[in-house]
């Protein structure tokens, strides 16, 4: 009687601590936002894509095959900084990929859009994989486990002069050359 | 200006399985062109005097410094001078070449002399031997130079080559090919075919070799290809990516560019060593090195400013110093050989075109109006710039006399031709 008595003391208290601190972190939003768990969990699902995906015989399948959903990110003209929030949790959803599968590969494929020199555009495509080469390392993936490698302007995804496709040709693309599993 | 065109179609063996044809067109303006008219007399089986005509009045006149007459309705063989020289004067002709092919003690000949007609007077003369149907050519474009030269007091190029890579599409498979040509279209040769992308051709000082980025390897590698023996070599050792390639003035360094901890940067590859040394280290992207005539210095393509732009800096040690300052880009830079112009790649606003940039003068020229003109390069007497256009969404070769009085289109039928450059 006393114990199942003091045990529930226990469980009411643990209750109104965890009820507590939702309550607080509602009244700051910005704790909310950055909570660890929920970005977890997007990524475990998406990591889960490639699980599937992997099933499949790689040598086979498209080259989508090869990719965690979202694989590529979008530049400015001439420019190679990476600025969105969307592109840097890419760059995070692989960079987790690669720490957990030691044995994965990816290549980093730069291009540019076709104004311009096309050795200036080769140098661009490459600064542009190099960029995100770099935030991959910061964030602990292994250097040998990443090529780089540009094309320059010569591999275009759509075909066309004008601004909107320009904005589709300046990019990168992730792919796993290995999945490491 | 008036301006007059004209279309010249060429067939050519490509060494491919379809036949192109090489598609020239020139417009040339009239006014101030050199009247000139040649002729040339015998009749020799093994060379027809009028393939050398055809050849010598097609490289005069599309060099823009002259207008080639007809000289069948005149008479050339009278043995009055003083006649003559009324005649050719009141045919309209300031200058006249007056040739013979003829045989002498088994070997044939071609000698002409090269009158100046207002003066009355011979300017040159000169007795060729011609031992080969396959140099008839050689030995037009040959003559083409003298008269250019003793007329104009410029070099003549009709006897320089250039390099160019073509694309072309057979059921979807994309093949790129690297092509030497003579600059009048003819005698094209493709010297390297690849699946994979081929880019940058570059010649050696002695226009002996050519070096190119080739992605055989599924990286940018440098090549150096041999034209004699076809022998290719890769410049590295190194599993980097490789690309610009640049030949030293006295042919003992390669120029080229790589990354390095995440940037772009130049480094001169010793040819006779096999060493490697570092010549730029910035943030971001330096590429597109091009020697001065001295080998002293290069020139480059460098972001650090934000932009991409013009820099020059000494080999040996010193700051970088920034040429180009006027608009959002400027790239790839060629120089003349006399170390006073650049021509680059330039966007004032207005779409990507060719310009010339005085290098004394700090004065960019715009010499192009396309909107995606790319790879200027100058030719060897630097009176005329070789570039890549777009006609109708497909990549063609221009080349234009610096004052605009001339301008050559190159167009190949089914493929697209970019990235052409000028021999020394």
């Amino acid at each position: 009687m006393t114990k199942r008595f003091i045990k529930n003391v226990v469980l009411l208290s643990i209750i109104t601590l965890i009820t507590g601190c939702s309550v607080l972190n509602q009244k700051d939003p910005d704790v909310i936002v950055t909570t660890e768990p929920m970005l977890t969990k997007s990524e475990e699902g998406s990591v889960d894509k490639v699980v599937s995906a992997d099933s499949v015989n790689l040598d086979t399948v498209d080259k989508k095959g090869y990719t965690l959903g979202n694989n590529i990110i979008y530049f400015e003209y001439d420019k190679y900084s990476v600025d969105k929030v969307d592109d840097k949790k890419i760059i995070k959803k692989y960079s987790n990929y690669m720490i957990k599968y030691e044995n994965a590969t990816v290549r980093i494929e730069g291009h540019a859009d076709e104004r311009g020199s096309r050795a200036y555009n080769l140098a661009l495509g490459e600064k542009r994989a190099e960029t995100i080469k770099e935030m991959m390392l910061i964030n602990g993936v292994s250097k040998d486990s990443i090529e780089v490698i540009s094309y320059g302007e010569e591999n275009p995804a759509v075909i066309g002069t004008n601004e909107d496709t320009h904005s589709l040709n300046r990019r990168v693309e992730i792919v796993f050359s290995n999945t490491g599993k | 200006m008036k301006k007059i065109t004209i279309l010249l179609i060429v067939q050519l063996f490509l060494y491919s399985s379809v036949q192109s044809e090489l598609i020239i067109k020139i417009d040339r303006a009239e006014i101030g062109a050199l009247p000139i008219m040649i002729n040339i007399s015998g009749n020799s089986k093994d060379y027809p005097s009028n393939k050398f005509k055809n050849i010598i009045e097609n490289d005069l006149y599309s060099s823009g410094y002259f207008n080639v007459l007809d000289s069948a309705k005149v008479k050339s063989d009278l043995s009055s001078k003083k006649t003559q020289y009324a005649l050719w004067n009141l045919a309209g002709a300031s200058y006249f070449l007056k040739s013979d092919i003829y045989k002498e003690n088994n070997n044939e000949y071609i000698k002409f002399d090269l009158h100046n007609v207002i003066k009355k007077s011979i300017i040159v003369s000169y007795k060729i031997k011609i031992n080969n149907k396959n140099n008839i050519r050689k030995i037009s474009h040959a003559i083409s130079n003298v008269i250019f030269k003793e007329i104009t007091g410029i070099k003549g190029i009709f006897d320089t080559k250039i390099a160019y890579i073509s694309t072309e599409k057979i059921s979807k498979r994309k093949i790129y090919k690297l092509h030497v040509a003579d600059i009048d279209g003819f005698n094209s040769v493709a010297i390297y075919k690849s699946s994979k992308q081929l880019m940058s051709p570059t010649w050696s000082p002695k226009n002996d070799k050519i070096a190119y980025v080739s992605f055989e390897n599924n990286k940018p590698e440098i090549f150096i290809q041999t034209l004699a023996t076809g022998e290719r070599i890769k410049l590295l050792s190194d599993n980097k990516s490789s690309s610009a390639p640049a030949w030293s003035p006295n042919g003992k360094f390669m120029a080229y560019t790589t990354s390095i901890n995440g940037n772009l940067e130049i480094f001169i590859f010793n040819l006779l060593t096999n060493k490697t040394r570092r010549i730029t280290n910035s943030i971001g992207i330096d590429t597109e090195a091009e020697w001065s005539p001295s080998g002293k210095k290069i020139f480059f393509t460098s972001d650090r400013s934000g932009k991409p732009h013009i820099y020059s800096k000494s080999i040996k040690r010193g700051k970088a110093r920034r040429l180009t300052f006027e608009g959002s880009y400027n790239a790839d830079a060629n120089i003349s050989s006399d170390g006073k112009y650049l021509s680059l790649v330039h966007n004032g606003g207005n779409g990507h075109k060719i310009g010339i940039y005085s290098i004394n003068d700090k004065y960019l020229k715009i010499i192009s109006n396309g909107r995606l003109d790319e790879a200027p390069s100058f030719a060897p007497n630097n009176k005329m710039i070789l570039f890549a256009s777009k006609k109708l969404n497909k990549g063609i070769l221009v080349a234009t006399s610096n004052d605009g009085r001339i301008r050559k289109e190159i167009e190949l039928t089914g493929e697209e031709v970019r990235e052409p450059i000028w021999s020394h």
